[in-house]
């Protein structure tokens, strides 16, 4: 697909298109793979920022354009149009700030309405922090829309690849591709607890078996 | 019209800047800014500019904004149009429908176009609904095109009332809902004839080779599919049986392109629950139809699956896969469905087995959750199980018990031995990790996908190898003849391979994964409770025979790798439980173990890589297992095992931390033989060690003063001496009698009781001794004079490095933990100085066991309390704290400090507690207060600790010192929390539960003195030095983003508040109406507290309910927020004074909080639900009470998901 403004390469190359709200860190993730730099400081994005990133698999070179869309309402009015031509996405939440996954059916709706049928990746970042909000187990809107979930740290590059790898594989339709080079990654800045991380794979999992919640939780019970 | 065209091109324009991703970003703010304006501009000029704009014109991007502003307009201006305007948008964008109806036409939008038309159908409500339904059914008459567009918008209508109605108020979802409710009966069977006419068509257009057409009808029943399961979600099943629905998707699953959505409406069906009302009979039937169809279609792909696993591409596995959860959902969910019918329930047992069977993971996953969860609910819990039959058929059936056992027990007789065996074939054989599985035994498996690292989604090995076992547990309790003849033939079977092969050591990992199965079913069977006797005596003699057979097996192996050894002797101590009811062999299997052990060489040059030296340990353990699980039937074993320690020991055979363990075996069987004996024991093991710790010589050489120490630390055999003493002090403390269940109570038992109180007195001087003197190197005094390898030593382990930031150990340094207990004295033979990484484990070790031990020993009775003087213990632990590091301080509360306000006998408070916990308090308040601040503010916490690295990566940096802070806070706060259980406050009445919710009688508050020895929280606001700073700490635990810490608190602070109640104390009372109160709710504004802000808000209503009338400062507290006007708070008094309910009255305050601070209580905020509605079903009202008006008769149940 030739995008206006942007070099095409001779590789296949995707629409990526990255949702959520505000704060989630989009950037960050994105910057992460471009320049390894990680960006403490929070500048909201306005409209979008693209971005391409190269990943090496077995069967070749394949192109990301990723559009960095605004989570902030504020520059958020226009947001659908970004969506238009979009071949795959990721919907990110923090795990650290609850309000952030209850918007993510809107956000899911929103790109559904756009993009027919398209690969969708939910990613809740921040798993590095210590004071997480969301537990692994409280998400199951993935499962309710067959969408593939992850837990990742843009911080300490925890399951940074996962995403792109899920969406390469079902945008060549092969499962059994897969990335023969890590892409030049910065050092990881913050090592994630792995024992708590294997527990909240644990809980994942442990939701997983669980039937889909159906009742409206009383806060004061 | 001019002025309108140029407005137009004007917002086409900043469309364009807004989209183009090279503008700058000033370009695309006033971009946005000037669409914004139009948005909220002229109403009449957005829908013309809007409409001109969806133009074909105009760019995709363009056009789809315009949509975006006309579905605004409905959805928000709507009631500033007139009714013609209305009616006229309403045509025109029906209209616009028929437009975009067109092949060439972007799918965008044609969604929106949909979705504008489902915003006006939402906005108008059902009055307009039948005149739009007929518009749409009359276009999708007209093609495939226009057929696609009318399922989009029937798509969307009902998910944005459903899912997405946060706009919506309680009244109007619920009158949309009903509408749309109503009209089931005439969109359900639009739905079915689309489905059914466009997939003929497609399917005939395909065959006559048109496949343009052809695709143009099967992208007309995808529509339809994903419509219907826009419904499926929550529309009552009985209906969607009766329009067809799910005859018409059953049809689809022969067609490759369309069985995978239907399955996924299948798979929604099967997970809905159960109506309690007249329809479960046709909801029943709905269900038990789609079983069998899903039946069908899964005996289709086992059997082809079963016959080349090269038939199956992915296609098939995702459908299978769906199918498979299909089947699951419907097992735990509706299985009452299908359970009284034991033919079909055998047939779909059978199937759910082929799935478990399955060579593909993913499908033997799914399954393997299914049988997980259907044993455990059939099988009687642990505790009650009785004896289970050998046989199979449950016996001795209760004639009392409910249908539901009945037809619990009809289902688990369907679990035949047959099946039983396959999944026990199936879980022995999946134990493993592809990654251990050495080449030549993978080629054996075939196309079996053993789990493995690289597959996706499915969580660790570790919890799934558990839910393995539980699966291998439940089985094993269901048919215990199977699962020991099933579990003693594999491990035999695997004992010849590995005896046959030319390298037996590629079957380790084989046989070490089959050990856990062992070790689960003797364990299930033989375990605990005294069930095993009450068994029929057939079952009995079996089962006997079986395990014999096995243990003679292992009795008789003869291995002489140490690795293989190391799995030989977990074998043998899988058999314990086997033991405690047949203990004839005991002696054998002891006198093994000991053959083992002297086997292997008890001196080894390189202990970091040795492998003997980890059997040894391995084989002295297993004796403290075996102990622990035959119980008595060791007993007549201990003098022979004491002699023969006793001869190893005297030969110079066994190394001390071998001794250890095997005094510590001693130990847990001398617990199972009585007072007298366990006395005995003890004195035996532990007087040897008491003649050396009360020796005044080393204490005074080593103990007065820090250069002791240092001189101590370069003596390495009396160094790890020392430590082996303290360490197997604690292992007695452990294993004699210490009871948990103790130390909830401060009555503690009888003193003399307890075989360990007398070893107290000299086990503790000399200890204090020791710890105060490690603590005196920490302070900088000292520091600046030690060696330098000591200072090196005082820092971080790799280890504890390691945890702080949550890497995985990179060489495990198993060779730290396993011989940092001293156990390598032996090899460093002619080296009189300790390494710096000696002395650091050695620091460590003594630090952890001492404040066990001295933990510990508060819990055995008051001789602690006694045999020590409170003054001397506060200040030997207590001088140096201002130097301590965070992670040495929450060790000491978590393992001293926590037991001794646990069990300090209330008479001692005073003398005991005042000491510690004062100075305890004053150091931990400013030490925490200091730190948090640079967390919040900078990302760093200042912590004192030493992390003994130079340089390295602020964020690794970052990332410990959080850890700490963080894990020292929670301590601190757990601490609280256990001051304010209820054991140790029984004086302080629980008032709600009593009824006692409203204003206090003032005539009935006491003096905060009657509450000084009968709770501790009492005790503590008694002494206000001790309690300020654990106040102050509790205020700003509030503020520091840690949720966890502040879930504690609350804790605390709710008994302080009714403590404040109770009371006629001045301070109290001021304290918590005004500092309290303004902490909580500043505690409210964080985020990090959404998850106890229940907790916070209640403590809010308690302080308010309770103390507004004593005291005037909670109505300032809340007056002085932003927001709230006197009238509001009237108000909220108002209504408070007319509930009694807490409930009610925490959602009072709830709102109050948030309209007083505008609603920016972040913690509040986050609570925002949203209301899914999942499950709809009519009931039928008696006609008598029918209302007559719309929906006469009819009730609709909405079920909400968060």
């Amino acid at each position: 697909m030739a995008l206006p403004n942007q070099q095409t390469v001779d590789y296949p190359s995707f629409k990526l298109v990255i949702v959520g709200d505000g704060g989630t860190g989009k950037t960050t993730f994105v910057k992460r793979h471009l320049t390894g730099e990680f960006e403490k400081k929070y500048e909201p994005t306005i409209g979008v920022e693209v971005h391409p990133l190269d990943f090496f698999t077995n069967c070749g070179k394949i192109r990301f354009y990723c559009w960095d869309t605004a989570g902030q309402e504020k520059f958020g009015g226009l947001r659908d149009g970004y969506y238009i031509h979009g071949q795959c996405a990721i919907i990110m939440f923090d795990v650290t700030a609850r309000l952030t996954y209850k918007n993510v059916p809107t956000w899911h709706r929103d790109l559904c309405r756009v993009c027919e049928n398209i690969p969708i990746v939910l990613c809740g970042n921040k798993v590095d922090v210590k004071n997480r909000q969301v537990k692994a187990k409280q998400v199951t809107f993935h499962r309710k829309k067959n969408l593939q979930y992850y837990e990742i740290s843009a911080k300490s590059n925890y399951n940074f690849e996962k995403p792109f790898l899920y969406l390469a594989r079902k945008l060549a339709g092969d499962q059994n591709l897969h990335f023969v080079e890590t892409p030049a990654l910065a050092p990881p800045e913050v090592h994630i607890d792995i024992a708590d991380q294997q527990k909240n794979e644990a809980e994942l999992l442990q939701a997983a078996a669980q039937p889909l919640p159906d009742d409206d939780d009383d806060i004061f019970e | 019209m001019e002025d309108s065209n140029s407005t137009a091109s004007n917002v086409a324009r900043a469309i364009l800047a807004v989209v183009d991703f090279s503008s700058t970003s000033d370009t695309r703010k006033s971009a946005v800014q000037f669409l914004d304006s139009v948005k909220s501009g002229d109403v009449r000029v957005l829908a013309k500019t809007s409409f001109h704009l969806v133009k074909k014109e105009w760019s995709s991007e363009i056009r789809l904004h315009a949509f975006k502003m006309l579905q605004h307009l409905v959805r928000l201006r709507w009631d500033e149009l007139s009714p013609p305007e209305c009616r006229g948008l309403v045509n025109l964008s029906i209209e616009l429908m028929s437009e975009v109806a067109n092949a060439s036409e972007n799918w965008p939008l044609k969604s929106q176009s949909a979705a504008l038309v489902a915003e006006i159908v939402r906005r108008e409500g059902p009055d307009r609904w039948q005149e739009i339904f007929t518009l749409l059914t009359s276009l999708s008459a007209q093609g495939p095109l226009q057929a696609e567009l009318v399922l989009m918008t029937l798509r969307w209508l009902p998910e944005d009332i459903t899912i997405y109605n946060d706009d919506l108020e309680g009244d109007r979802r619920r009158l949309l809902l009903r509408g749309l409710t109503q009209s089931l009966p005439e969109i359900l069977p639009l739905l079915y004839n689309l489905l059914e006419r466009h997939f003929g068509a497609a399917m005939s257009e395909a065959g006559m080779q048109h496949f343009d057409l052809a695709k143009q009808h099967a992208d007309v029943v995808i529509a339809c599919l994903n419509a219907i399961v826009a419904y499926t979600e929550w529309a009552p099943v009985p209906d969607l049986a009766r329009y067809g629905i799910l005859s018409g998707c059953s049809f689809l699953l022969s067609s490759s392109d369309f069985r995978l959505h239907a399955c996924e409406v299948f798979k929604l069906v099967c997970s809905r629950k159960r109506p309690s009302d007249a329809s479960t009979a046709e909801f029943d039937s709905a269900i038990s139809n789609l079983f069998q169809i899903l039946t069908n279609a899964s005996r289709e792909f086992l059997c082809r699956s079963s016959s080349s696993s090269s038939v199956i591409d992915d296609n098939d596995y995702d459908f299978a896969v769906c199918m498979c959860e299909s089947m699951a959902s419907l097992g735990s969910t509706n299985l009452q469905s299908i359970s009284s019918d034991g033919g079909v329930m055998a047939v779909y047992l059978q199937q759910m087995l082929g799935f478990f069977q399955h060579f593909k993971l993913g499908l033997h996953f799914e399954a393997l959750l299914f049988w997980l969860s259907l044993m455990r609910d059939l099988l009687p819990k642990p505790k009650a199980a009785t004896y289970p039959s050998g046989g199979g058929s449950s016996t001795g059936g209760d004639d009392s018990s409910s249908q539901v056992d009945s037809e619990k027990k009809k289902t688990l007789s369907l679990i035949n031995d047959d099946i039983s065996s396959a999944i026990l074939d199936v879980s022995f054989q999946r134990m493993l990790k592809k990654e251990k599985v050495p080449t030549g035994i993978a080629l054996s498996l075939g196309p079996l996908e053993l789990w493995s690292d690289e597959f996706e989604g499915k969580g660790d090995f570790g919890p799934y190898r558990s839910k393995l076992l539980e699966l291998i547990k439940l089985t094993a309790s269901h048919k215990p003849l199977i699962s020991s003849t099933k579990i003693s033939e594999r491990v035999i079977t695997l004992i010849k391979h590995l005896l046959a092969s030319p390298a037996p050591l590629q079957h380790v990992a084989v046989m070490d994964s089959q050990q856990l199965a062992l070790d689960c079913i003797v364990a299930t069977l033989f375990d605990g409770s005294n069930e095993f006797a009450g068994g029929s005596s057939e079952v009995h003699y079996a089962l006997r025979g079986i395990f014999e057979g096995l243990l003679q097996q292992l009795l008789s192996l003869k291995w002489n790798e140490p690795e293989l050894m190391k799995v030989h002797v977990h074998y043998l101590d899988a058999m314990g439980p086997f033991l405690k009811y047949f203990p004839d062999a005991v002696g054998s299997l002891i006198n093994k173990l000991f053959e083992l052990l002297t086997s292997l060489p008890h001196v080894v040059k390189d202990p970091a890589t040795s492998t003997s030296r980890a059997a040894r340990l391995q084989i002295c353990t297993s004796f403290i297992r075996i102990a622990k699980a035959a119980e008595k039937s060791v007993l007549p074993h201990m003098k022979g095992i004491a002699d023969t320690m006793g001869y190893l020991a005297k030969e110079g055979t066994l190394l001390r931390g071998e001794h250890n363990i095997l005094g510590e075996a001693f130990l847990v069987m001398a617990s199972s033989a009585g007072a007298q004996q366990q006395q005995e024991v003890l004195a035996w093991l532990l007087e040897p060690l008491s003649q050396q710790w009360i020796q005044p010589e080393w204490q005074n050489n080593y103990l007065s003063d820090p250069m002791g120490l240092v001189r101590l630390c370069s003596n390495t055999s009396f160094m790890w001496s020392i430590y082996h003493t303290v360490t197997f002090f604690e292992k007695a403390l452990k294993r004699s009698g210490y009871r948990k269940s103790n130390l909830n109570t401060t009555s503690a038992t009888t003193p003399a009781s307890h075989p360990m109180a007398h070893h107290l007195s000299w086990m503790l001087p000399p200890l204090l001794k020791l710890l105060r003197v490690l603590h005196s190197l920490w302070s900088p005094s000292v520091f600046q004079t030690l060696p330098p390898e000591m200072r090196a030593a005082m820092t971080m382990t790799d280890a504890e490095r390691y945890s702080l930031l949550g890497e995985a150990n990179p060489k495990l340094s198993k060779g730290v933990s396993v011989y940092a207990d001293g156990s390598f004295e032996g090899t460093k033979e002619g080296q009189a100085e300790a390494s710096e990484s000696d002395i650091r484990n050695w620091l460590k070790g003594i630090r952890d066991c001492g404040y066990n031990v001295l933990g510990l020993s508060t819990t055995i009775g008051e001789t602690f309390f006694k045999c020590l003087d409170a003054n001397y213990v506060a200040m030997a632990l207590m001088e140096n704290l201002q130097s301590m590091e965070f992670r040495h301080i929450r060790l000491f509360i978590h393992t001293f400090i926590t037991y001794i306000v646990k069990s300090c006998p209330a008479d001692m408070w005073e003398s005991w507690l005042g000491v510690l916990l004062h100075p305890l308090f004053i150091h931990c308040q400013q030490a925490l207060s200091s730190a948090w601040p640079g967390l919040l503010q900078e990302g760093r916490a200042k912590v004192p600790d030493l992390f003994g690295i130079q340089s390295g990566s602020d964020m690794k940096l970052e990332v410990m010192e959080e850890k700490l802070l963080r894990d020292l806070t929670r301590e601190i706060a757990t601490l609280f929390s256990t001051m304010a259980s209820p054991g140790l406050n029984t004086g302080v009445p629980v008032l709600e539960h009593s009824g006692h919710v409203g204003r206090v009688d003032m005539s009935t508050l006491t003096d905060l003195h009657a509450f000084r020895s009968n709770s501790m929280v009492g005790f503590l606001l008694n002494h206000k030095s001790v309690a300020l700073p654990a106040l102050q700490i509790c205020l700003e635990t509030f503020t520091w983003t840690d949720g966890e810490a502040t879930t504690k608190v609350c804790y605390f602070c709710g008994v302080v508040v009714l403590l404040a109640k109770l009371t006629n104390n001045v301070e109290l009372r001021e304290f918590v109406s005004k500092d309290m109160f303004s902490a909580v709710i500043r505690g409210l504004g964080m985020e990090s507290n959404a998850i106890n802000s229940p907790d916070l808000v209640n403590i809010c209503r308690e302080i308010f309910i309770y103390l507004s009338d004593r005291d005037p400062a909670p109505r300032q507290v809340l007056l002085s927020l932003p927001c709230l006007t006197p009238n509001d708070l009237h108000a909220f008094e108002e209504a408070t004074a007319k509930t009694s309910s807490p409930k009610e009255q925490k959602q009072l305050m709830r709102s109050l909080l948030l309209l007083g601070t505008g609603n920016n209580l972040k913690a509040l905020a986050a609570q925002k639900s949203q209301n899914v509605i999942t499950n709809v079903t009519a009931r039928t009202r008696l006609p008598a009470s029918a209302p007559e008006t719309i929906g006469a008769g009819v009730l609709w149940d909405e079920e909400f998901v968060q």
